[in-house]
């Protein structure tokens, strides 16, 4: 199954760089919500996020030009999103668009304190931390994908994500001041 | 089991990445263990958390749009390619006539 996407990906690739838009629209809205939800995630920010969406997405056609790294596109995006957030989380932070403060989240006030705590405690973690927590347990991607992101091996991959799912238990515990 | 093995195991057993009988293995030594069935059951918690609380924001078309549009502006090269409303066929030449 997984070759058949990579394949048919290959292929929309090739037709990007034959000069086909239509191409380019299947790739882009079958990742667009995953990187926007992935940046939003890493940066806490919807609006910054909706900025490097657009940089991800130039970056990654670009990049099909040429030479592509070994990988699936699929791979090769949200490492370049990765890359297009740690960019924009070192910026100062004058050049980094605010939130108006209030959360833009519908729900009741459990599903808020929730998402509020989820995202506290996931700022506290490293950056990797963050990225394999997101992207194996929220996005499903598999290890092996995760390490093309990450430019890592599958073995160290899945000792980050142990760490990580053990840091965050932790991180989550500190929140509400008890045992999740 | 040691537990030093089960913790070691555990990030594969809550992705259920191994075999029938090492899955069966680690569960037996949960279940008189409290110390790694805490482990496995908070890590699995921390889990189902992060996935109930992060923000799962979705493109808007406008945004879409906009950065759909970036695209083809720094690309030049790319057409949009409209499929043809009629079936698109040669015109027909004068010895199509002939006999």
């Amino acid at each position: 199954m997984e070759n058949g996407r990579e394949s048919e990906e290959s292929r929309l690739v090739a037709r990007f760089r034959a000069g086909d838009m239509q191409a380019v629209e299947t790739l882009f809205w079958r990742y667009a919500d995953a990187v926007l939800a992935y940046a939003t995630r890493l940066l806490g920010n919807r609006a910054d996020a909706e900025e490097v969406l657009s940089e991800v997405f130039l970056r990654a056609f670009e990049g099909c030009m040429g030479y592509r790294a070994e990988g699936t596109f699929k791979a090769w995006l949200f490492r370049i999103a990765r890359n297009c957030c740690i960019d924009r989380l070192r910026q100062p932070r004058l050049l980094r668009l605010e939130d108006g403060g209030e959360p833009a989240w519908g729900g009741d006030t459990a599903e808020i304190e929730l998402r509020v705590a989820v995202q506290r405690a996931l700022k506290q973690l490293p950056e990797e931390y963050q990225t394999v927590l997101l992207l194996c347990d929220v996005e499903e991607f598999t290890a092996k994908e995760v390490a093309q992101i990450l430019g890592r091996s599958v073995p160290s991959v899945k000792g980050m994500l142990y760490r990580a799912r053990t840091a965050l238990r932790d991180a989550l515990s500190e929140e509400w001041g008890e045992e999740t | 089991m040691k537990c030093t093995e089960v913790r070691e195991l555990l990030g594969n057993y809550m992705d259920q990445e191994l075999t029938e009988s090492m899955m069966q293995r680690i569960e037996r030594h949960l279940l008189r263990c409290p110390a790694c069935a805490y482990e496995a059951r908070s890590l699995e918690q921390a889990r189902q958390l992060l996935r109930q609380g992060v923000e799962t924001p979705m493109v808007s078309e406008q945004i879409g749009e906009r950065v759909l549009r970036h695209i083809a502006e720094r690309f030049p090269h790319l057409q949009q390619v409209h499929q043809p409303e009629e079936p698109f066929s040669l015109p027909l030449l004068p010895e199509d006539f002939e006999e």
